[in-house]
């Protein structure tokens, strides 16, 4: 690729252009899935092609293709150019970025096991034993699904200042879910997601994750009872908290929503610049919420993101105070910022980069109870929500109103009874102001590629998040 | 390579991997799509990018022994892709184990209809020309009043071609050109502020008038500074077009095989059934020319038709698939809609039908009620009952004695469709707010009895 990235840079410069990249993206995806003790998909998905990225007279242009062969490289940033040109006539004003290192490595995330090396027969086999599980239950399941779904994504970057990069994930998801009726209709499923390759099929462990699903569905439709209206101590697992992370931290932090970018579509944020470097308290002194996309093995893992800038750790709040912005090169430079914080992704090779999350996740209370039991037993009264059901928050990421998909009760100390149809409404900063006790232990959970944002053409991220087990106080608990 | 090479290359690729499938023993179809994709996103007056795509995506789906199949996706149209594809597809269809219930190829002769889904000038389109479109909105929007502090949206414009062929000896090609966008436009008056959007589109770009929508947007978006807290609780409220389409969306959702098959729907089991006010009528026509999800041709082969799915408020018909259909007993038509290799029942181009009254006369006969003009991250609560939550946005207006008197800050709902579905008004006037994915609704405004608002926002 080297050859084309180098063609394509210099043409690109040839013809006024200030600023070049190209990218090359492969996004190749294989999904195996069941429903109801038949494969319901299987197969491939694979896409892949390059883009070329331009600023000439202070305009952005952008073309791509999905032919990736030198013989083109002249239309597209023909292409690109003209569309730059274009733009400039009615810019006002023009794109200025930050000044970023000059790198050129080859990265790829670490694995065992290529999950593309696994024999299709080997993965079916797995799938229809976990529904064998389920469907030990009885007749009360009604319905049942699971599946696996393996990545590999490249990306080939060069840029006219010096930086060349390659970087290759491949990660792992999987999921089992269950439908029973009895004396309600009620759901419940796992899906998780891991930057490892087919290793994680193990360590997500069909078997026991089927088991648990099952009877949990079971107890839902048959003696879970609706929580009453009232204001509770409220207990998130990792995955819920980090959804929770996800709506009301990651998104209204994203610099480009800030400026007003996505308002169209994704929506802005309440997050506004006079915010930054206010001291503005986000949450109680125990909220210490960390962008980390180094970590390797979690979903959001990468070295670079996709303008070439080593991506790092850094506060988003630390101690209940906003810290800082996801943001990439334009947007950082808008604002003031020397540097770009590494947040710039695309989904497809022919999707322009937004700011987007990777892994942003609440660290954990070294002082706080061990694990979920001991942090229970701190809990007189409380309820304890888990996994993800229902999720809506506003334009701004204010007012955000959750469902769990299975809670318990907890009088004393002790979890007393299973709650179904259990939802959680709050305000973003009184939210995380009420966070008062969080466990040692913690998780990060990947959530595959399903966050959207951007328009016209939506671009489905893959982020991870998670913390501790968290306790809220005084949050709004109903039913619905 | 022009479109027309381009729908040449898609015809010869087909018929490449189904002769290849066919030698190693399968049947085989395809459905593919090329197109020349401009598109705009735009912010607080200023392009922010503009960028050209030649859209390529080519699905095979191979079905062995009837029972068994298997379906994969690439956009690397070159022919030695294609074999490698078909070679790979037939191989993991022969791998997976029957379905007894899949009822193998679609295989009756069927009467396609000719649709024209396309602009013809649309190839000749140049940058310079949608820099135009958006620049003369922009200018328009700012011009309706000093507190316009800006013009935000997107455009896309698509324009190809998209094929279907099976070893039944169908092929169906047609041309489609899809014109999506939306303008949000952001006013300001000392510390507060307010927005307006509306999603619109069409297929002829010369006809599509961003400058006087993007008027009424701001116009729109001016109207609503000023707003007042009000207290959650159960309103007289109408709809316009962008919150009803959500609401005919999210019903649409309901009627989906998918659901069904899941039972996790508040409709199961309701055919023949009175669930909405005798107001409502929703009809599938994806022969409507005017719907840019019209389409002559269903992603298994079907040829589309008309049918109602609720009818005076009783609902009429769900949507199948044809895998579906078999599996519930019912007669699929023609709403296949496929994505990522799994095929549900969708129906994907509903038209309202309109009432009588002007949505100045909806508004007229509310004595204390509110205007919502957009719904955001609308999803489901609880679907079996058809419980959904939500937020208003860009724009929630407070109706007094028949009159707009301001506006207030959004609120966040959480109701049931059949519950406040059962008691409305339809409007005279039908729109079509856009949307992605291939989904479309023509709709008017709604005008509703009682909806339960159940917390508030700051602004």
């Amino acid at each position: 690729m080297d050859d084309l990235i180098a063609n394509a840079i210099s043409k690109a410069e040839l013809k006024g252009a200030s600023f070049a990249e190209v990218r090359v993206f492969g996004y190749k995806y294989e999904n195996i899935s069941t429903r109801d003790g038949q494969i319901e998909s299987c197969g491939i998905y694979d896409d892949r092609g390059y883009g070329i990225r331009v600023i000439k007279n202070g305009a952005w242009g952008f073309a791509s293709t999905a032919v990736i062969d030198e013989s083109n490289v002249d239309e597209i940033t023909n292409l690109a150019i003209k569309e730059a040109e274009a733009t400039s006539k009615v810019q006002k004003n023009p794109i200025v970025l930050t000044e970023e290192p000059i790198i050129k490595d080859k990265y790829k995330t670490p694995f065992k096991i290529d999950p593309f090396d696994i024999p299709l027969e080997d993965k079916i086999e797995i799938l229809k034993l976990s529904d064998q599980i389920i469907m030990e239950k009885g007749d009360i399941i009604k319905s049942r699904s699971n599946g696996m779904a393996f990545y590999n994504v490249y990306l080939d970057y060069g840029n006219s200042e010096g930086t060349r990069i390659t970087q290759e994930e491949v990660f792992t998801g999987a999921n089992v879910s269950v439908i029973a009726i009895a004396e309600d209709n009620q759901s419940r499923n796992e899906g998780l997601f891991e930057m490892r390759g087919y290793e994680f099929i193990e360590k997500f462990d069909f078997e026991k994750t089927s088991d648990q699903i099952a009877k949990e569905a079971v107890i839902l439709a048959t003696v879970a009872k609706a929580p009453k209206p009232q204001k509770a101590n409220f207990i998130l697992e990792p995955f819920q908290l980090g959804l929770t992370i996800h709506e009301s931290v990651g998104h209204p932090s994203e610099l480009d929503r800030v400026l007003g970018w996505e308002a169209d579509f994704a929506g802005t944020s309440f997050l506004t610049l006079d915010k930054l470097g206010s001291n503005y308290k986000y949450g109680s002194e125990k909220v210490n919420l960390v962008c980390d996309p180094t970590m390797p093995y979690v979903l959001g893992h990468e070295k670079y993101d996709h303008e070439g800038v080593a991506t790092k750790k850094f506060d988003v709040v630390r101690e209940g105070i906003f810290k800082g912005y996801q943001s990439d090169r334009q947007t950082a430079k808008i604002v003031g910022l020397d540097h770009s914080n590494g947040n710039a992704r695309i989904a497809r090779y022919n999707r322009v980069p937004l700011v987007r999350m990777s892994n942003l996740y609440l660290e954990p209370d070294k002082e706080g109870p061990r694990n979920i039991d001991a942090l229970i037993e701190e809990t007189d009264e409380g309820i304890y929500g888990i996994g993800w059901k229902s999720h809506s928050i506003d334009d701004k990421r204010t007012n955000f109103q959750f469902a769990v998909q299975i809670a318990y009760e907890i009088k004393n100390g002790e979890i007393t009874g299973p709650l179904k149809n259990t939802l959680y409404q709050a305000a973003t900063p009184e939210f995380w102001g009420s966070l008062d006790m969080m466990t040692k232990e913690w998780a990060i959970e990947g959530l595959g590629p399903s966050c959207g944002k951007g328009a016209p053409h939506m671009q489905a991220m893959w982020v991870s998040h998670g913390g501790p087990h968290s306790r809220f106080k005084d949050v709004s608990i109903f039913t619905g | 390579m022009s479109l027309e090479q381009q729908k040449e290359l898609l015809h010869e690729l087909a018929e490449l991997a189904l002769k290849r499938v066919k030698e190693l023993g399968a049947e085989a179809f395809v459905n593919a799509d090329v197109a020349r994709q401009y598109a705009t996103r735009f912010s607080n007056s200023e392009i922010l990018q503009n960028y050209v795509d030649f859209k390529r995506s080519f699905e095979l789906t191979v079905v062995y022994n009837d029972k068994q199949k298997s379906t994969s996706v690439t956009n690397d149209l070159s022919k030695e892709s294609i074999v490698k594809l078909a070679e790979y597809v037939t191989k993991v269809a022969k791998l997976v184990p029957p379905d007894p219930m899949y009822p193998g190829i679609f295989k009756e002769k069927q009467e396609y209809p000719n649709l024209q889904l396309n602009d013809p000038s649309a190839q000749n389109l140049q940058p310079d020309d949608i820099v135009d479109k958006i620049d003369g909105a922009i200018i328009a929007g700012e011009a309706v009043d000093q507190k316009v502090a800006g013009v935000s949206g997107n455009f896309l414009l698509s324009d190809g071609f998209r094929i279907y062929s099976s070893s039944s000896d169908v092929e169906v090609i047609y041309p489609s050109t899809i014109i999506g966008t939306t303008l949000n436009i952001h006013a300001q008056d000392s510390d507060e502020e307010s927005r307006s959007n509306s999603d619109f589109g069409g297929r002829i770009f010369n006809k599509l008038d961003m400058e006087t929508e993007s008027q009424e947007v701001a116009e729109r978006a001016v109207k609503g500074l000023g707003t007042v807290s009000i207290e959650p609780g159960d309103y007289e409220v109408v709809f316009d077009h962008q919150a009803a389409f959500t609401l005919v969306l999210m019903t649409a959702m309901a009627t989906s095989s998918m659901q069904l098959i899941n039972r996790r729907s508040f409709l199961n089991d309701r055919i023949g059934q009175q669930v909405f006010d005798d107001d409502l009528t929703l009809v599938n026509d994806p022969h409507n020319l005017d719907l840019l999800s019209a389409r002559p041709i269903d992603d298994e082969g079907l040829a589309t038709q008309s049918f109602p799915v609720i009818e005076d408020g009783i609902l009429k018909n769900y949507a199948f698939s044809r895998l579906h259909a078999a599996k519930l007993g019912a007669v699929p038509k023609g709403c296949g809609f496929s994505f990522f290799g799994r095929t549900i029942g969708f129906p994907f181009a509903m038209v309202m039908k309109p009432g009588l009254k002007p949505k100045e006369e909806l508004i007229a006969e509310v004595d204390d009620g509110l205007l919502v003009t957009n719904l955001h991250y609308t999803n489901f609560v609880n679907p079996p009952v058809g419980s959904i939550t939500g937020m208003s946005k860009d724009g929630l207006f407070i109706i007094k004695n028949g009159e707009i008197v301001g506006s207030a800050k959004n609120m966040r709902f959480t109701d049931e469709l059949p519950r406040f579905l059962k008691d409305i008004d339809v409007g005279k006037e039908i729109r079509q707010p856009t949307s992605m994915m291939g989904i479309g609704s023509m709709v008017a405004p709604i005008r509703a009895k009682s909806f339960k608002f159940t917390s508030k926002t700051e602004h």
